[in-house]
């Protein structure tokens, strides 16, 4: 079983296998102490975990049950995905280092070279 | 539409600023070049322009709706000033006041641009939106870092703000969102064994913090969507954009030192390769940005002197250049220009007469438009009068007028003159048109309404007729002007005072230099009046029986000669029989005397003649000449 999750799912993750089934109140409260995660962006990677299949939802009380171990899921690197967010509309209102567009490789070389040049 | 006219005005700065960035990129300390791009900002999402004369809407009392005065709006119509109608108005040419509202043709239909405008705006502002929280839920489930390195560095660059670092695996590049709270996101692919790496982010990501810049970036956006038809506007956007980038690399390579330089962007291009590694998807786009950006870096020095002073100067232009524009979208079109418009340069020997108002009766606000009277000038004859109308007029708009006397009682006729003219357009300015009513007037009470035809209108408004030559609005001062505004079968009354009525004349005051008696003390010349005032010679004498002292006042006798240049006179004598003698130039005279203090007036009025005041070299009055020149004989 190939299963990819993002740092943060897997920091919900931790908490279910340190504490078992956990309710997602609970998880909440934890990874506040924890990470500084409001309540609903706690919910959110929740319910991203639910969609991945890797966290079942049972009631009463929202109570989340891990489905997979820690052996089973591998730690995703970075990859495409991280271009799935920067695909086509990148986010404006945010001060960011770089644009998200990408450079060829012949470029940064150039851009290198340049760096010499002007030294 | 204030927008177009921002716009246009911002538009102006823009250039200003793309050409001194294209010219001085690299000599000029670069965050001259943002407090410029701020400069810009400010005016583009300024939306008020503080209007000098307020105009809010005034309310039912101030639209006096002219409903009692039946036997003036039967007359009215036929005889007004018509709209649009460049010359004397014929008769018929008066509608039925209940033709339904049309919108005029000379009114653009501002409603579709605006609304062009408004859904292109709030779908760009939705798109920023939508895209920003989107990105946001995923910033929030950004992890904690911990490291000595980061901690150093927000201990190097104290902010009082509370800066959060977080790390993220789904980001590429660094970035700092937040803009009273904020946080510096770190990509997963940059470690804290990174540290030289990390130690120019992070200082990079916290002078954008210092600076506001994420502030900055959601006001450009706003500007953005707001005047997103205007390209300048948008080639503002991706320069200022990039601005705060070299502005922010600056002050990195400045804390760092000049050694940095070529570190810091190896940095920024380490990390661009590893961006590389992240995405099969690559294109040049933004080739010429990264390009500038590290020629910039490599090219960053510490700001001398003249640098600066020259910054200094750019940035202190800008702002005069903003406050202009500003005030400029402020005031009033002048009334002057509007008058020249009309008069051509002849209207500079009226400058002094123009009447701005300022007066709330002279406005009207219906649900189409308002229309306010602007600015008056009244001659000896003639009535000018300036309209501003903002919004949609009717097609059945017309306009009569005529000078009221407040004071006059409903017993009395309430008038004293109508008003002949036409109305014409004369400028159409930021959304208001402007219209010239000129009017002549014409003594109401010598007139029956059934004899005001066309024939009599083309008679008595024609310049060249002799038609109540003596009359002068000069003697009106006080009284009202009115003008009935015939508005979608509504009628309206705008009024303002007669006041400041140009006239030529020329006038000596003279010394009260009693002799034979009596003395002269004003002798005023008009083209078609002399004036003498002054006082009587008294008799009196204390009754013998009652000792009470009684007077009466002599008259004097006063033979007038007007002495043209040319060396002819013309002799305004008459005999107390008031037979006059000369025919060639006839004339009327009104005297009066004060029987208790003994002064006196007397006019002589030019009837079916006209002088001309320039031609006019002396006045001789019983024996005494006055020259127009000032020299005595």
């Amino acid at each position: 079983m190939d299963i990819k999750l993002f740092d943060s799912e897997l920091k919900v993750m931790e908490v279910l296998w340190q504490y078992g089934d956990t309710p997602a109140k609970r998880i909440a409260e934890i990874l506040n102490k924890q990470v500084g995660w409001k309540k609903t962006t706690t919910y959110t990677v929740i319910k991203k975990c639910i969609e991945k299949g890797v966290i079942e939802r049972r009631e009463p009380n929202f109570v989340c049950h891990p489905l997979v171990t820690k052996e089973q899921v591998r730690e995703f690197e970075t990859n495409e995905l991280i271009n799935k967010m920067y695909g086509g509309a990148a986010d404006q209102l945010v001060a960011s280092l770089l644009e998200s567009r990408k450079l060829t490789p012949q470029e940064i070389e150039r851009l290198k070279r340049l760096v010499k040049d002007l030294e | 539409m204030k927008v177009l006219q921002t716009s246009l005005s911002a538009a102006v700065l823009i250039l200003a600023v793309v050409v001194i960035r294209t010219l001085a990129i690299n000599k000029l300390p670069k965050k001259t070049f943002l407090i410029l791009w701020d400069i810009v900002l400010c005016r583009l999402l300024i939306p008020f322009s503080i209007p000098l004369r307020m105009r809010a809407y005034n309310g039912p009392d101030n639209i006096s709706e002219v409903l009692a005065q039946e036997d003036i709006i039967r007359i009215v119509p036929n005889t007004s000033l018509q709209y649009n109608t460049a010359n004397i108005v014929p008769a018929e040419v008066a509608k039925a006041p209940s033709t339904p509202s049309v919108v005029s043709p000379f009114v653009p239909n501002w409603s579709a641009f605006v609304l062009v405008w408004s859904t292109v705006a709030i779908i760009m502002a939705s798109f920023f939106l939508v895209t920003h929280l989107r990105c946001l839920k995923k910033y929030k489930t950004a992890l904690p870092v911990n490291g000595y390195v980061f901690n150093r560095c927000l201990r190097e660059h104290p902010i009082r703000r509370t800066v959060q670092i977080r790390q993220l695996d789904t980001i590429a590049v660094p970035l700092t969102y937040g803009i009273w709270r904020p946080v510096i996101l770190l990509p997963k692919i940059i470690s804290s064994k990174d540290e030289w790496r990390l130690k120019y982010i992070l200082a990079h990501e916290l002078v954008h913090i210092k600076r506001f810049d994420t502030l900055r970036k959601w006001l450009l956006a706003a500007a953005l969507c707001i005047h997103w038809f205007n390209p300048l506007v948008w080639a503002m956007y991706v320069l200022a954009n990039r601005d705060i980038e070299l502005a922010c690399d600056e002050a990195v390579v400045r804390a760092f030192g000049q050694t940095s330089r070529s570190s810091y962007a190896l940095a920024l291009i380490g990390m661009e390769e590893a961006k590389i590694g992240l995405a099969p998807l690559a294109s040049n786009f933004n080739k010429k940005a990264i390009e500038e950006r590290v020629i910039s870096i490599m090219k960053t020095k510490e700001a001398t002197v003249f640098s600066r002073v020259l910054a200094f100067i750019l940035v202190a232009v800008m702002m005069l250049t903003f406050a202009v524009s500003l005030v400029e979208a402020e005031v009033e079109p002048k009334s002057l220009g509007l008058f020249r418009k009309a008069f051509g340069d002849d209207v500079y020997k009226y400058a002094d007469s123009i009447n701005e108002i300022a007066e709330e009766s002279a406005a009207v606000v219906t649900e189409d438009c308002t229309i306010r009277l602007q600015s008056t000038i009244f001659t000896d004859h003639n009535v000018y009068a300036i309209m501003a109308v903002e919004g949609e007029l009717p097609e059945d708009f017309s306009i009569s007028g005529r000078i009221v006397d407040p004071e006059d009682t409903p017993r009395i006729p309430r008038w004293k003159y109508m008003l002949f003219g036409s109305m014409e357009e004369i400028g159409y300015q930021k959304g208001v048109r402007y219209f010239l009513c000129s009017a002549t007037i014409t003594d109401w009470l010598y007139i029956k309404p059934q004899d005001i035809d066309e024939e009599f209108i083309k008679a008595h408004t024609n310049p060249d007729s002799d038609y109540l030559k003596y009359d002068s609005l000069k003697d009106c001062e006080g009284k009202t002007l009115e003008l009935t505004l015939n508005l979608n079968g509504s009628k309206y009354i705008l009024t303002t005072v007669v006041t400041n009525v140009f006239t030529k004349n020329i006038v000596f005051y003279l010394e009260p230099d009693l002799y034979d008696g009596y003395c002269i003390e004003e002798i005023m010349l008009t083209p078609f009046e002399l004036k003498i005032r002054g006082c009587s010679r008294e008799i009196g004498e204390h009754s013998k029986s009652t000792g009470e002292y009684s007077n009466e006042w002599i008259e004097p006798h006063i033979r007038a000669t007007i002495v043209l240049v040319d060396g002819q006179e013309i002799n305004l004598d008459y005999d107390d029989r008031r037979l006059f003698f000369y025919q060639r130039h006839p004339i009327s005279v009104i005297r009066n005397y004060d029987t208790s203090t003994g002064k006196f007036y007397r006019n002589w009025r030019f009837s079916r003649w006209e002088l001309d005041l320039s031609q006019v070299a002396a006045i001789t009055v019983n024996g005494i000449t006055y020259r127009v020149d000032g020299q005595e004989d």
